[in-house]
Order: C-alpha cells, then structure tokens, then sequence
C-alpha cells in the first residue's frame, strides 16, 4: 500500500509519553485521510460526552495519501476535533509546510489527548516526542510565536500555533500555521485547553507511491490544467471578487443579515480592493494556483479571503477598507476565526440598537468599535467580551429576550457570507451541515448559481441534489487537496479513482468513492448522534424563516419553516437516512460503518 | 425592425478581462447581447466554446433573477444581462 504509513501517532500529554498505533487498511481505504480518516480518529479516541476542553478530548491532525506526492494543491492537513463552539465534530483544513513535515515525521495522523501542566510546545521529530516549557511564548501574537520558534527550533521544523484567543478558550479561536487558519469551530480553544502553545513536526520519514511513473504523470497533468481559466478567478482576483456579484444578486449579508446589499459594497469590492490595495500574490507550498492575495493596510499587509471581507465589512455595516484590512490582520495575529468574530460583533451591534446589550454605544458601522472589541475578546479582557468570546449561541441565550432569533448560527456555529433566503439551497447546506452552518462541507451555493435550481424558492430536487456537492466535499477533503481545483476536473470520481490508484495501488473506482464519500459523510453524523444529536438542531435561526428581505428580487425570497422542512426531508431520503434524520442499521451496514456505531442511540422502530 | 437595448453588467473575471462595469448593446437573444460585447472587448472570446455555446467558467443570469445558459432566450429592451465568473462561491 503506498502513500501512507499505517499508522498513527498518538501522544498523552498528561504522561508525555507517545506510542504508534496501527492503522489496518481496512480503515485508511474506507476513511482515505483528511477529514475522513480524522473523523474515524475521532470516533475512537474522543470519549462519548466529553466535554470538549476537558483534558480527555481527542484533538487530531490527519495528513493523507497525497502529501508528499508532486499533486499540485495537496499540502493540506486537516484537524478534527469535538467543536467548543458546536459541541459537535468540527473539521477545519489548512495547508502548506505543516502538512508535509508533519506526515514525514512518521505517522498518518497525530491524536493529541490529555493536558500540559503549564505552557508548553510538543516536537515531534521522525516519531521522537518531547514536551518543552513555553511560558514565554503564552500571551503572544500567532505571527509572533511562530518568529520566535522558527529561531528556536530552525527551519526544518513547523508549527501550527494558537494566539491569545487559543490561551483564553475562545470559542472560536483558530489554529494557524504560517499564517493560514484550520479556522472554523473553536480548534485553537482544544488546544489552548491542553495548555499547548504549539505543535512542532519535521522529519526524514518519506512514503512511497504505487506507480511512482504514473503520479508524476498526473501532476503534470493536473498542473497544466490548474493553469486554465476554471481557476482563473482565484489566481487573478482571489475570492474577494465575490463581494459585488453576491451584492448584485441581493445575497451579500449585511448588518447582522438584515439586508441582502450593502450601499458600500464597491468601496469593498475585489476590484477596489485589487486596484488599490493588493500587494503580493502567495501560494500554498505544492500550489500551482496561488490564489492568496495580500493587501496592505495602515498596520501591515493581511491575506484576505471573501468570507472575512463580508464578515468584516457588511456584516457589521462597515465600509472603510482600511478598517476592515486591519480587523482581518488583528484576527489573523490574535487566532481567532474571522467570519464567527465578525458574525458576533455584528450580533453585538444589533442587540445594542436593540437595547438588548450594553456595550457602549456600540452600532453597525462602528469600526472603531469592531478593532477595539477583537483584541478585548481575545484576551475575555472584560464582561462584554468574556460574552462575545463565547459565540452568538451561548451569548444571546445569556442576553436573553428574542436576541436567539437573530443571533446567526447554525448548531453554534456562525453563517458564512451567503444569505439564505436567497440562496436557498444553501439554507438548507446551513441546516443540515455537520458542523453547523458551513459553506466549506456543502457547496450547495454551486446549485444556487446554476441554471439547475430556482436560488429563491428552494425545492426537494434541489435538496437532493446538495447531497452531490456535500460527498465531493468529502472526497476532496480526505484525499486532500484544495476545492479551488474542482473546476478542473470533468469527471472527479473517476479522476480521483486514478489519483489514489497511483498513489495507493488500490484498485479502487469512481463507484467505490462514491460510497466512501457518502460513507465520511455518514460517519460524521454518527458521531454528532452519539453526542446528542437530534433532528431540532437542523435548522436555521428565526430571523430568516420569518423575516423577508426588503429590495430588489430579494423580496420575492421567502423561506419559510415549512418550505425549509421540505428541503430537510428531501435531503435525508436522498442521504438514505430516516425521516427522523437517524441513520438506520441497514445504512450502516451498508456503508460499512458498524465500528462507529457501537454506541448508537438509534435503534430501528 | 430595430433590435432591443440591452445591458450587460459585467462582474469578476468578466469585469478585470473588459475593464469595463457595464456594455449597452443591441441584441434579440442572449447569444446576440454576448457576440456584441465580445465584439467591445475582444478578451472575452472565450465566453463562446468552439460548438458556440455558454463557456463553462461563465454565468449568465437575466436580471439577477434567473440564471440562463440557453443562448437563444429572447431579450427586451430594458433587460439588464448579469456576466459572471461561474465559480462564483468561496
Ligand atoms: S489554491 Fe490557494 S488555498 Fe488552494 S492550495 Fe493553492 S494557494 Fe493554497
């Protein structure tokens, strides 16, 4: 079997000690790696309940098949863990030097559980673990810290790191590693709760592949591919370009979603930002594409994406480029996840117009508001920000009054930057994502802007059809490489198929994918179900069930309980799964997943 | 017989390769709008494949309100043509 090592690593910090643990390939052929594999992980090293801060709680770093190999875009890692901030599986990808360090120090996966008495940074080298004091370094900035252990420890190592928002257990604190975020569902409170300043990996520990000729035969393939116009946008406009088109398409969320425009959306804009601003193009280490794109603002030059520009900026009513150029590079430094921070600002703002929150006059477009708040939440340096640390779930059910029908979450976890009364077949992605409200595990927007679906009046066909865009998700997610290669494909399964027979030697096929696809997908709701999952938490928040939007085509969207009801049935039957949304015995014999349903509530009726 | 007035609001990569917001044209069908603006600007040839069709990297939606690859779909003067990066998520 190429491409892995056939094993994982797993590491007690309560001890220090650090043993391998086979991996059969029974497990890495049905889970693949990334996301896949790390919620297999999960499933067996996380204790049912735990409390996800809690020094039991599992947290993973899963590499997969590809890394290493000359694939453009595969350097990528994912980290899995049970969400602080959801309280369910969370899997967040990140990308470059860590992935490929990581997975040459010896292991398909890392499994980090128990906790560090004081700081600390763990060092894995080629398999060798050790635990080293880092009280210095606790309190620090992200870009800081990794400065400072890149003079410690020497460029053979890499780090993935928490900022202060990780120490303090925010719950929505990132992971970052060279600067780019596993960012979505509180990853960095699970480390911080395990006192771990930094993950350190390098390593010697090369993998073989199974046809070495035909690998090196597809990533020319591919590379040349990843040079045409399907990737285009990313290389040449970055995703902030999507800020005017999803304006013009009233799906641009605005204050606190509110509206579905924004009256300074061109200041905003990609091409405002790009003529103006931009001052480098970067890549990912193995990225033919090279879609980041750096500006500049009056603190210093920040990578900027989509979802932290409307989070950022509109969502919180605030037009001022530099302001939200420097709000994105303070979540950058301080660890924390831009489009939740932005979401619970904009929440805070409201409840405040509201009169719900004393926050000190704080109102959308107050940007000066926004950039003293962030690093206050960071840091829960006072009574309104210790709330905001927490989310808009746990925040407005402390704020109390109708503030949960307008705080933006899906299972607590924030709503990225797509508005879903007139994308609504990513209403239902947000109702029914594993992880909460998610544009990253469901591309249902891709049917939203097809000529497939009516985008402002959602139906069952189009629900069935999500299930699609959430399975090539998780294939892509656990073979790894970046989703801003799928234009390139014209057939994924089969192509992929190719891909892992190369690499592995797996006679496996597009049909065999398909099912594991369906299969990661499963598995995670699975999980969710042994924590308490039920069919109540498939939902959207009042706001957009009972309140239109007031301009332009917009006002014809209306989503309605029932409507998004309809949609959730549809989706579970097309998933295979019960009416109730429960996943049956049969399913999960089919999918091969009696392993990870030992403790399943469920029982047929 | 005079053809409609029609205009093209040109959004992401269509925008940065016309260097332009916004076409005004003469056209009948969809297909006619986009052969007048590629006649304005050249770069965006492509936006036809070779059996002269929609170009997959590209959107058309009719007034934000629908999105239409079918190139002989009528137009009326006044219809407004979005031109769009078919990648248009995240
Ligand atoms: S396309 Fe962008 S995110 Fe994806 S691997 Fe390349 S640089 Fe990284």
């Amino acid at each position: 079997m190429g491409g892995y090592h056939g094993r994982y690593l797993r590491i007690d910090l309560n001890s220090g000690t650090a043993n391998y643990v086979a991996l059969s390939e029974s497990v890495l052929r049905r889970f693949l790696g990334g996301v896949g594999l790390g919620t297999w992980l999960l499933h067996h090293e996380s204790p049912a309940g735990v409390d996800p801060l809690a020094r039991e709680a599992a947290l993973v770093f899963c590499f997969s098949p590809l890394v290493g190999t000359p694939l453009t875009t595969s350097a990528k890692f994912a980290v899995v863990a049970k969400s602080p901030l959801t309280f369910r599986l969370n899997d967040a990808l990140s990308s470059s030097h860590f992935a490929l360090a990581g997975k040459r120090s010896g292991a398909d996966a890392l499994v980090i559980v128990g906790a560090c008495a004081a700081p600390s940074v763990l060092v894995i080298e080629d398999g060798a673990v050790r635990i080293e004091p880092a009280g210095e370094l606790w309190g620090l900035e992200s870009d800081e810290t990794t400065r400072q252990l890149g003079e410690r420890f020497g460029p053979e190592f890499h780090s993935a790191v928490i900022g202060p928002a990780g120490e303090h257990l925010v719950r929505y604190a990132t992971i970052s590693h060279a600067n780019r975020h596993a960012g979505r569902g509180g990853l960095g409170a699970v480390m911080g709760s395990k006192r771990l300043k930094a993950v350190l990996v390098a390593g010697t520990q090369r993998v073989a592949v199974a046809d070495p000729t035909r690998v090196i035969e597809a990533a020319r393939d591919l590379s040349q591919r990843s040079f045409g116009p399907a990737t285009a946008k990313y290389r040449e406009l970055g995703t902030v370009s999507n800020l005017l088109t999803f304006n013009r398409l009233h799906a641009l969320p605005t204050r606190n979603f509110q509206q579905g425009q924004f009256e300074q959306a061109e200041n905003l804009s990609g091409e405002s930002l790009n003529a103006a601003r931009r001052v480098a193009r970067e890549s990912c280490a193995s990225c033919t594409i090279g879609c980041e794109h750096i500006y500049s603002s009056s603190n210093g030059n920040v990578r900027l994406e989509y979802e932290s520009l409307f989070a950022l900026g509109p969502l919180c009513g605030i037009g001022d480029r530099d302001v939200v150029l420097r709000a994105a590079l303070m979540c950058d430094r301080l660890g924390l996840d831009t489009i939740s921070a932005g979401a619970t600002v904009a929440f805070a703002m409201e409840c405040s117009e509201r009169g719900l929150l004393k926050a000190d006059g704080l109102r959308f477009g107050d940007g000066e508001g926004l950039l003293s708040l962030l690093p206050r939440i960071a840091r829960r340096e006072d009574g309104l920000s210790d709330l905001l640390a927490e989310g808009t779930r746990i925040a407005a059910a402390r704020i109390g009054g109708d503030a949960p029908d307008f705080a933006p979450h899906v299972k607590g976890l924030e709503l990225p930057g797509y508005e879903p009364r007139t994308l609504q077949t990513m209403a239902l992605g947000f109702a029914v994502g594993s992880r909460g409200a998610d544009h990253n595990r469901s591309g249902a927007y891709e049917l939203d802007f097809s000529t497939v679906t009516d985008r402002l009046h959602g139906s069952p066909a189009a629900a069935a059809l999500a299930t699609e865009t959430e399975d090539k998700a998780a294939l892509i997610d656990s073979m790894i490489l970046c989703k801003f290669l799928r234009g390139v494909f014209t057939d994924f399964f089969a192509e992929s198929a190719d891909l892992l027979r190369s690499v592995t030697g797996w006679d496996i096929s597009a049909e065999e994918l398909r099912t594991t696809a369906r299969r990661i997908v499963t598995a995670k709701k699975l999980y969710n179900v042994r924590e308490g999952w039920t069919n109540s938490e498939d939902t959207l928040p009042r706001r957009f069930l009972n309140e239109g939007l007031s301009t332009g085509v917009s006002t014809e969207a209306t989503l309605t309980r029932e409507s998004l009801q309809i949609m959730i049935d549809a989706y579970y039957a097309a998933r295979g799964w019960n009416p109730d949304g429960q996943v049956s015995n049969a399913l999960i014999g089919e999918l091969q997943l009696a392993d990870l349903a030992a403790e399943n509530p469920y029982r047929d009726r | 017989m005079n053809r409609p007035t029609i205009t093209i609001e040109l959004f992401g990569m269509p925008r940065a390769r016309a260097g332009t917001k916004e076409v005004v044209v003469s056209a009948s069908t969809v297909g006619e709008a986009l052969a007048e603006v590629v006649k304005v600007s050249p770069k965006l040839a492509d936006v036809f494949r070779a059996d002269g069709s929609l170009s997959p990297q590209y959107l058309l939606s009719l007034d934000g309100q629908q999105f239409v690859s079918d190139l002989t779909h009528p137009l009326r003067s006044g219809d407004r043509l979005l031109l769009l990066s078919a990648d248009a998520g995240g």
